[in-house]
């Protein structure tokens, strides 16, 4: 009924959890075989749900004594296959502990649990003036947990900076199952920064059962401009002038043709049809801002943008960003499947990496939609294709591939913000020499020796990198020679 | 360790005769005495001196400006000092990025002035700790060091983007990038800051960096009342402006507020200041005065010296309770709850226990009390079990952090 | 939180162990493909809000139909129930950024539920008996009679006692609960069968009566077809209608349903009319889509298309007209909260004409609850086979409600009414609950405002 977990683990997830805490129906734990990055899937044994910090202590303490591997999972939205489960192992969904704790507007502090989405914090204190400011596209949806093991960014991570800069504190729960307290309300926590390397570790050094998030002032004054250019070329152009101008807009983001077509279909928000759009927002003191808002435009003008506008209010913003936020999820509607890639690079290098990614999806004969964070360097190319044309996705994932090694020529990173995951542990060994992430082993390794918490994601290991049941196929990423094998 | 001659000769060997030299009373750390001081020239030599280290069993104090070497417990061993003096230099600076990468010994006063004096860029590392001009970039990152800037632009934490370093065994570690939005692989950069040398030689770090503001005005509220420079520090806070400078001294009775912009940015917060809550404004040379009187001034002085955190809510609370003659001077950055605190040892049971009735932690930098507020016991076995992975022979600074690490 | 979805008990009929779905439609392999899978529908689905598991989402959902379809999984009660659990209320398809239809995929399920999965004997017995009686209206009427005669007795004073109560068999019970105040007096009112308005007639329309409206909420067809003259409606009221067949298409009881919609079109095409007026928001937005569901019928399709862009709920028709004098709206000093029927909001897109219509009558202070866009768990016959799930959601939705503040609550859809008045009673906080084609009635007629909080309306 539930893999190779036994009875006797099978008894004590159900103490800890309840019988409504846990699911073992082969068809009800498909459903949790993959996040949003579907290309690999795997079924765990079973799924537990739990509802406090003891409950997920004892779970994983359970896991542990019986050396069942075990993945925590949020809501299953993320991109890099952070949650793709263990065959015969178990997925700790942290979806049901979703309450926000406490609000202390004196400090400026939220406390919340882990299953509470991204958007939830921000609507709860906004209201009152604040805002959480890391905002993943999919912050509707992807949970505080999430945001944690990958660090996630968003589009006004180019002023606010990440998840990292705004969360103080998390109760964390060991792989072996006992309960740490990191960081704190209280800042400046004495000895290792351990909080500091647990977020954007990928949930593969504990699980953190309850957070407190630092919120902002929302800002006095918000200006968005949308700027169209005729091309990519020109649209990077204005970005570079802009930061190089020393003005720090709180967000620069960029669409090609093709995500503005997908987008308007899903969210008609009147972007004009051209090669690139910008989409610039500044805020702070009106001051600022209003000076700010004055610069952008003549600098988008000067780098040749053929129609600026700027948001009337409040209402037009949020239909702006409504259409870049649902940009990936929109790709659905121009094409049966699509694989998104999360490369970094050097603002300055942002024209030439373009240009690279233009060539390859000609060489490939298959449509990259281009959206991305323009103002810190984060691509996210959409490779489009179709699962039904034969050997479609392989070209796809390897297209992907090389783009991700253009990023690495340029100084750039592998991931910006959805992090390496499954998806992209077998391109490490290119960023990193086998010494680096041999360090990067040994700190795993002091958190959980056994390799149970997520075990094959973020760092390259023998097993994952093509690894399939049966006969052995190379992965995309090898044949491509992006990826060795260790 | 004996400073005999083969063991010098090991490190001779891999640096050169000129940069090993017998240790003396000045080399000592908070009383530990090393034999020797060792000054390699880069990574490549680091490793080679640590694996050197290594094999003989010697325990090795990295320094650089050797500022903060008094901040931690005293080593239980120190037999080697690994200085960072030849690591300098700017390995790349890209301006349109915002991104450089610095050698781990140089000064920070050496980059901020090649930071402001590329044409056309002039730009700023967003960080002001004490001692700022002999200090190293290694050492702000090892001891986490920040100043008056942190109000609004963080810790080291917050601005290191990567890093390179070299483990006890000789082992060469990178974490982060040059691009500051980056998530992969493990932070380890995060375990490096504050971390006082007892997990890694720190050998180059990628800051990201700020333009460097053309204009500033100053606003200072002058005031014996606790409560009256509390309440002016949180409407500070809760105003539509952007200061990087919230600064409260007591007993000094001073709120001093800084803004960094342009010309009409800076003076027209300052003036939102002064019109809706108060204070008085300064500029020009009388804001030059005040900077460079209260520079640092919790660092002079006899006395211990400790770091201090509360909620910014209890900071009322706290220095009230420190009133009394019990300190010589608190520094805070009262919208973070963060600062210093100065004072005779004799004191120290009383502002421990102020500290600890007001919900916050000390950290010790100068003195040998114990800290208050330390993290708890499953935490620090985690901590243990870092530094076993990465340092098992206890090479690295050993017993400097807390809990004996 | 805590609990999942009500258990359903049966097995796969056939051959569905192995092959869950037949060739008479079966989920659309196209529409399955169309998801990505990105989770943006979750927050939207009351049933992942209830129970936060994946299976109980609308991406589960239909991944579970993209298993089954490729034969990976049968038409097992473990799987069947979470396809029951759906509420069918659509707030994923507006959620969705890549336009998935997963309100045709789930009409495409549950047929193929009735056709190839087997219930338990007592889930049998009671949606039979639930099927022999709604979409009947004589029968809706002695049902609404029995009603009202247990309450004149006092049956529902005796169903507060927390003793008694379980004396009772459950099915009564919920019943009970759910049952509006009723008097008999109500029943013997009847709806006009045509009413011209004072001066020349805008347009011609024909109302469609329906049967639990016809039974339960009689009051508010005749408030209805007053509002509609006064707004410069001839309006039709034929007797002896059918009923629309909603709530049997949205159980999946495909062939019943689908001769009831031909009768219906049958009885409303021989008047001519250029619009068929439905103050139900379940029935209006099953009629509006007659076209698709009379598609395979060649000697229909037609018609059933025809019929179809003649349909308009009450609300939406009336925020094209305006009040012709003599008749005015007067002042309605209210507080009143407006409640978004799943079927109205997500199935019509009718959101802002209702608010619309209202806030022209003055004095009425129109507010939004918080979580408008969630069910309230009405959802057909959803709080009738699915009770706790229901009152979970119900308990939700009267939260909200007691939370704006107001002192009425208004939606155009009886189930929901029926719902959210049972729940608002079950927290101890009852509301008079309203129809929004009452309010202009009151409005029109000069009622006060306190005989409406005071619920004596007819």
């Amino acid at each position: 009924m539930s893999g190779g977990l036994g009875n006797a683990v099978l008894k004590r997830l159900r103490t800890a959890v309840g019988d409504d805490g846990i699911i073992t129906a082969p068809s009800a734990v498909r459903t949790y075989a993959c996040d949003g990055l579907t290309g690999r899937r795997v079924s765990p044994a079973a799924v537990v749900l739990p509802l406090t910090t003891q409950q997920v202590a004892e779970v994983v303490a359970t896991c542990a004594e019986a050396r069942i591997p075990f993945v925590a999972r949020g809501a299953g939205t993320g991109l890099s296959g952070g949650a793709l489960p263990v065959a015969e192992g178990v997925v700790v969904c942290l979806s049901r502990m979703r309450s926000i704790l406490n609000i202390d507007l004196d400090n400026l502090q939220v406390t919340v649990q882990p299953g509470v989405t991204n958007l939830e914090v921000s609507k709860a204190v906004r209201p009152l003036g604040y805002f959480y400011a890391p905002d993943p596209s999919s912050q509707q949806v992807c949970t505080i947990g999430g945001n944690i093991a990958e660090n996630s960014g968003g589009a006004h991570c180019l002023k606010y900076g990440f998840t990292t800069h705004h969360v103080l504190a998390a109760t964390f729960v060991t792989a072996d199952g006992r309960v740490a307290h990191l960081g704190g309300a209280v800042r400046d926590a004495a000895g290792y920064d351990l909080l500091g390397v647990v977020i954007g570790s990928e949930g593969t050094l504990g699980i953190v059962t309850e957070v407190v998030l630092r919120i902002v002032r929302v800002p006095e004054s918000t200006q968005t401009v949308l700027a169209a250019f005729s091309s990519m070329g020109d649209a990077g152009e204005a970005v570079s002038r802009i930061i190089a101008a020393g003005i720090t807009p709180a967000a620069i983001e960029m669409m090609d043709r093709l995500a503005i077509r997908a987008c308007e279909e899903t969210v008609h928000a009147g972007y004009p049809d051209c090669g690139a759009a910008l989409v610039v927002e500044l805020d702070g003191p009106s001051v600022e801002s209003a000076a700010f808002l004055r610069e952008v435009i003549d600098t988008c003008t000067a780098s040749g943008a053929t129609e600026i506008r700027v948001a009337a209010g409040d209402a037009e913003r949020a239909l702006i960003w409504k259409a870049r936020k649902a940009a990936f999820a929109s790709m659905g509607r121009i094409s049966p499947n699509y694989y998104v890639q999360d490369g970094v690079i050097p603002r300055t290098r942002l024209r030439d990496v373009l240009e690279q990614i233009d060539m390859l999806s000609a060489s490939y004969g298959l449509r990259v939609a281009n959206v991305f964070h323009a103002g810190d360097g984060n691509l996210h190319p959409l490779v489009l294709y179709d699962d039904a044309e034969a050997g479609e996705s392989d070209r796809a994932l390897e297209l992907a591939g090389r783009i991700l090694e253009a990023c690495i020529s340029a100084g750039g990173s592998i991931t910006g913000e959805h992090g390496v995951g499954s998806d992209k542990a077998c391109y490490m060994p290119k960023m990193f020499s086998p010494s680096a992430l041999g360090v990067m082993g040994r700190i795993r390794d002091a958190f959980d020796p056994s390799d149970l918490c997520n075990p094959g994601k973020a760092l390259p290991t023998p097993r994952l990198c093509g690894e399939v049941p049966g006969v052995y196929r190379p992965h995309p990423a090898e044949l491509a020679g992006v990826a060795e094998r260790m | 360790m004996v400073a005999t001659a083969s063991n010098l000769r090991v490190f001779s060997a891999i640096v050169g005769s000129k940069y090993v030299r017998a240790a003396n009373a000045d080399d000592a750390v908070r009383g530990a005495s090393p034999k020797a001081v060792v000054s390699p020239a880069d990574e490549e030599e680091v490793a080679a001196v640590l694996t050197a280290a290594s094999t003989h069993h010697l325990a090795v104090v990295t320094r650089g400006g050797g500022t903060k070497l008094d901040w931690g417990a005293p080593p239980t061993r120190c037999d080697l000092i690994l200085s960072t003096s030849r690591i300098e230099g700017i390995v790349d600076h890209e301006p349109a990025d915002l991104v450089c990468v610095a050698r781990a010994g140089t000064t920070l006063a050496v980059l901020q002035e090649q930071l402001a004096s590329t044409a056309g860029f002039r730009q700023r590392l967003m960080l002001d700790p004490p001692h700022g001009d002999a200090a190293t970039l290694g050492g702000v990152v090892a001891t986490a060091a920040s100043g008056s800037l942190r109000t609004r632009f963080g810790t080291p934490r917050d601005l290191v983007i990567g890093a390179s370093f070299v483990l006890a065994d000789g082992t060469v570690g990178r974490s982060g990038g040059k691009v500051v939005k980056n998530v992969a692989g493990f932070d380890v950069a995060k375990l490096l800051v504050g971390s006082l040398g007892t997990l890694a030689v720190i050998t180059e770090i990628a800051f990201r960096l700020h333009p460097l503001p053309s204009a500033s005005r100053t606003v200072v509220l002058e005031s014996r009342s606790v409560d009256d420079l509390c309440a002016f520090a949180r409407a500070v806070g809760r105003m539509q402006v952007t200061p990087s400078v919230v600064d409260l001294h007591w007993p000094e009775g001073l709120v001093v507020v800084r803004f960094d912009s342009s010309e009409q940015g800076a003076e027209v917060q300052a003036k939102r200041v002064t019109a809706e809550i108060g204070g008085r404004a300064l500029e020009g040379r009388d804001e030059t005065a005040m900077t460079d009187a209260l520079a640092g001034s919790a660092w002079q002085g006899s006395g211990d010296l400790a770091a201090l955190a509360v909620l910014p809510s209890r900071v009322g609370e706290l220095l009230t309770s420190m009133s009394g003659g019990i300190c010589d001077t608190v520094v805070l950055r009262p919208l973070l709850g963060t600062g210093e605190v100065r004072f005779p040892p004799a004191e120290a049971d009383a502002v421990r226990a102020a500290v600890r009735n007001a919900g916050g932690r000390l950290l010790i930098k100068r003195g040998d009390e114990e800290p208050v507020g330390v993290a708890d016991d499953v935490a620090l076995d985690l901590m243990r079990s870092v530094k076993r992975r990465l340092d098992p022979a206890g090479t690295l600074s050993p017993g400097r952090q807390i809990g004996g690490i | 939180m805590g609990a999942g979805p009500p258990r359903t008990y049966g097995r796969p009929r056939d051959d569905a162990a192995s092959r869950a779905f037949d060739d008479h439609h079966p989920p659309d392999a196209a529409l399955i493909a169309d998801c990505v899978h990105c989770g943006f529908c979750l927050p939207a689905c009351p049933t992942y809000l209830l129970w936060g598991e994946e299976m109980d989402s609308p991406r589960g959902r239909i991944l579970l139909m993209d298993l089954a379809a490729r034969g990976e999984v049968g038409m097992d009660a473990d799987v069947v129930r979470h396809w029951d659990a759906c509420l069918g209320c659509m707030a994923c398809v507006d959620a969705c950024p890549s336009g998935v239809q997963y309100n045709r995929l789930i009409e495409q399920v549950r047929p193929q539920i009735e056709r190839r999965f087997a219930r338990d004997w007592r889930s049998r017995a009671g949606r039979a008996a639930l099927f022999t009686v709604l979409p009947y209206p004589r029968r809706m009427r002695s049902l609404a009679k029995v009603v009202a005669m247990t309450q004149a007795v006092g049956f529902r004073r005796t169903m507060q006692s927390p003793v008694l109560r379980h004396l009772v068999p459950r099915t009564l019970r919920r019943l009970d609960d759910m049952a509006p105040d009723l008097h008999l007096t109500d029943l013997k009112v009847r709806t006009p069968r045509r009413l011209t308005p004072q001066g020349p007639a805008a347009m011609r329309v024909a109302l469609l009566t329906g049967c639990v409206q016809d039974a339960f909420f009689r009051h508010v067809n005749i408030a209805t077809a007053r509002v509609l003259a006064a707004h410069g409606c001839e309006v039709l009221v034929p007797p002896m209608q059918s009923c629309c067949g909603a709530l049997e298409v949205h159980a999946g009881r495909e062939e019943p349903a689908l001769q009831r919609m031909r009768e219906l079109i049958a009885q409303m095409e021989r008047l001519h009319v250029d619009h068929v007026v439905v103050n139900s928001a379940g029935c209006g937005s099953a009629m509006k889509e007659y076209g698709k569901f009379l598609a395979d019928d060649p000697a229909w399709s037609e018609r059933a298309a025809g019929f179809a862009a003649k349909v308009r709920d009450v609300m939406e028709l009336l925020a094209e007209l305006d009040v012709q004098p003599p008749a005015r709206l007067q002042p309605l000093a209210s507080r009143v909260a407006y409640h978004d029927a799943c079927h109205l909001a997500h199935a019509q897109g009718v959101r802002a004409q209702p608010r619309t219509v209202l806030r022209r009558i003055p004095d009425l202070d129109l507010v939004d609850i918080t979580e408008s866009d969630v069910c309230c768990g009405s959802a057909g016959i959803y709080n009738l086979v699915a009770p706790k799930a229901a009152d979970d959601l119900g308990d939700r939705k009267a939260a909200n409600v007691a939370a704006s503040g107001a002192d009425l609550l208004t939606a155009g859809n009886g189930g929901c009414l029926l719902q959210i008045q049972a729940a608002l009673r079950r927290s101890g906080h009852p509301l008079p609950v309203v129809h929004p084609v009452e309010l202009l009635d009151a409005s029109l007629r000069g009622v006060p405002a306190a005989m409406l909080r005071d619920g004596a309306l007819r």
